[in-house]
């Protein structure tokens, strides 16, 4: 299922590299539906820029003033950064609509797909639209 | 050039390498270098497929239970949830860019995924007598003409092919041809014996390009790994609670 599309330019990745199957590497993503996508809207309590992933805490709004804060994990730095994310891409205090592919488990968690800001701007896992490797130079 | 052809360039101030010298030297790729197609031991096959191995009916019986339990979202045999070093096999299918470093009697390999190095003797010492087994084994090399042929031993054994947690056995021997390809392409041939797990050694040939617009990155898995796997052997997620 693919995200919702918002017509607008995205934030990273024309000139980035894609590693393919980039996820993968550090532990198996079986524990993450792919075959699902939702889409949490909340504000950012912290973003953890560590090896091996990096997570965004996100808090959401719960049923009858209840606040559920999310594990929404990404990628590493060493494969975000190549896409051109910062440390400072997502910062405590953002409000962030976040696709995500959730927990088999139903449990709060799930892996990071894109998020949307509330500007508009969208920070995407891959570079969907690069060339299949990188230009080597 | 050798040593001798340096001290008399300089000695001369003229380039004087015979051409024994230039046959003798072998080509040099120290650089950075990433990997080309799939995580997959085979990188010309699809990331999310099984790959599947000649294993005997003990390995075959426990692949067999790794791909049932993945597919209801259980990983089990995933090492490196825990932070283990990928071991020799894996690692060679370089999640993060690489670099190469020769040296006198030295081509050293660093990995990036979790800062990996493989160092691999060519100044033609032979392996160990009886080597401790460690992740990377004990790697001899040797030039033939272009062709740098590499023989692996002293593995650590129960180690994993692939990101699927496909195993590999006790004993396992790994041997290599690297060859370039064109100006920026670098191709290994791995071929990898696990006599007490595969019937048959398995090879594949990746395919790496130069990189000279990146820089290799530090890995520390250990940093924030929220990732361990549980008391059944299965990785998690570790959630923070409000």
């Amino acid at each position: 299922m693919r995200p919702v599309k918002f017509g607008i330019p995205v934030l990273v990745g024309i000139a980035a590299t894609v590693f393919s199957d980039i996820g993968a590497a550090h532990h198996s993503f079986a524990m993450f539906d792919d075959t699902k996508e939702i889409v949490l809207t909340g504000v950012v309590k912290e973003f953890q820029w560590t090896n091996p992933h990096t997570f965004v805490q996100l808090e959401v709004p719960g049923p009858n003033g209840t606040v559920i804060e999310w594990s929404i994990e990404g990628s590493s730095p060493n494969g975000l950064a190549r896409l051109g994310w910062k440390r400072t891409s997502i910062k405590a205090g953002d409000q962030l609509a976040i696709t995500i592919n959730p927990l088999r488990t139903g449990e709060h968690g799930g892996n990071f797909v894109q998020a949307r800001f509330a500007d508009g701007r969208i920070l995407t896992r891959r570079a969907s639209e690069a060339p299949a490797e990188g230009t080597p130079k | 050039m050798s040593v001798a052809g340096c001290a008399l360039a300089i000695g001369f101030g003229t380039i004087v390498a015979s051409d024994a010298d230039a046959a003798a030297a072998p080509p040099n790729w120290t650089g950075i270098w990433t990997r080309v197609g799939s995580l997959n031991f085979d990188p010309t096959t699809p990331g999310n497929k099984n790959e599947d191995f000649p294993y005997n009916a003990k390995y075959r019986e426990f692949y067999d239970r790794i791909i049932a339990a993945e597919a209801k979202g259980l990983a089990i045999n995933d090492k490196s949830a825990d932070c283990q070093p990928p071991g020799i096999v894996r690692m060679m299918a370089m999640v993060y860019p690489m670099e190469i470093l020769q040296t006198p009697g030295q081509f050293t390999i660093i990995a990036e995924w979790e800062g990996q190095i493989r160092r691999i003797f060519t100044d033609g010492r032979p392996h160990p007598e009886d080597p401790d087994p460690t992740y990377n084994g004990h790697s001899i090399g040797r030039w033939e003409g272009e062709t740098l042929l590499v023989d692996t031993v002293g593995i650590l054994g129960n180690g994993i092919i692939n990101d699927h947690g496909a195993p590999l056995g006790e004993q396992v021997h790994v041997t290599e041809k690297w060859w370039k390809e064109g100006p920026d392409t670098l191709k290994n041939e791995i071929a990898v014996e696990s006599p007490d797990a595969l019937l048959r050694p398995i090879k594949a040939v990746k395919t790496f390009k130069r990189r000279t617009d990146i820089q290799i990155m530090e890995y520390i898995c250990t940093q924030n790994n929220r990732n361990q796997t549980n008391a059944d052997g299965v990785t998690g997620i570790e959630l923070k609670k409000r």
